[in-house]
């Protein structure tokens, strides 16, 4: 799936937009999300996230396509991280590529808007003192 | 049939655990069935926070899963 990359290591924004697609293509518009130091968790060191990688593809694939048919998207990437990201690290990234911006724009905002609810990841908060606290535990 | 856990789950319950279903069940028998057998720990699958999935897709309780099956309980995604 060489439109979706889950990983561990940090991603670079110009490597990842170097490999889209842009032909025919007038607008590419990207979303960059970062671990919030402003969250749950006081001090925030950063984040665990564990992720359920086999049904993440298979989702966010499902994703893509139902985007790219939606709203006539060129080509898309997905990267997110898993593992341990500190504070203000990247952490996930989405790019897309149309043929006009308000297509891009409401490709891209579709793609992360459904990434939020359909995707298996899960983030834990730890803080200075290594004390974890897992979000939507009960 | 291979049941996963993710999150906190995993820690709570277990990573994975291999079960033998006779016949295919529904994902409620099989909640109660873990319950039954492999102790009360399993009880919080029937909290309705927790999701499951069967062969990547998301399901619910009246979802059939059969032996050669992949079921995976979660609580909700956090992901982005």
């Amino acid at each position: 799936m060489p439109n979706i990359k889950i990983q561990k290591e940090n991603f670079s924004v110009e490597e990842e937009l170097n490999s889209l697609a842009k032909q025919k293509s007038g607008a590419v518009v990207s979303f960059i999300g970062f671990v919030r130091d402003f969250n749950e968790t006081h001090n925030l060191k950063g984040l665990y996230l564990d992720c359920y990688e086999d049904m993440a593809y298979k989702q966010l694939m499902d994703i893509i396509k139902n985007a790219t048919e939606l709203y006539k998207l060129n080509d898309v990437r997905i990267v997110h991280r898993i593992g341990f990201i500190g504070s203000e690290e990247q952490i996930v990234l989405i790019l897309v590529s149309a043929k006009h911006r308000a297509e891009a724009f409401e490709g891209c905002s579709y793609i992360m808007d459904y990434l939020k609810i359909k995707a298996p990841f899960f983030k834990k908060e730890i803080d200075t003192n290594n004390i974890d606290h897992w979000l939507n535990r009960f | 049939m291979k049941i996963k856990f993710f999150a906190w789950l995993k820690e709570t319950i277990s990573e994975e655990v291999n079960l033998q279903i006779d016949a295919p069940i529904k994902v409620l028998d099989l909640k109660n069935k873990l319950i039954k057998e492999q102790g009360e720990k399993f009880m919080i699958l029937n909290n309705e926070s927790i999701l499951v999935s069967v062969n990547l897709e998301f399901a619910n309780n009246e979802t059939i899963c059969k032996n050669e099956d992949e079921v995976a309980f979660f609580p909700p995604v956090t992901g982005g």
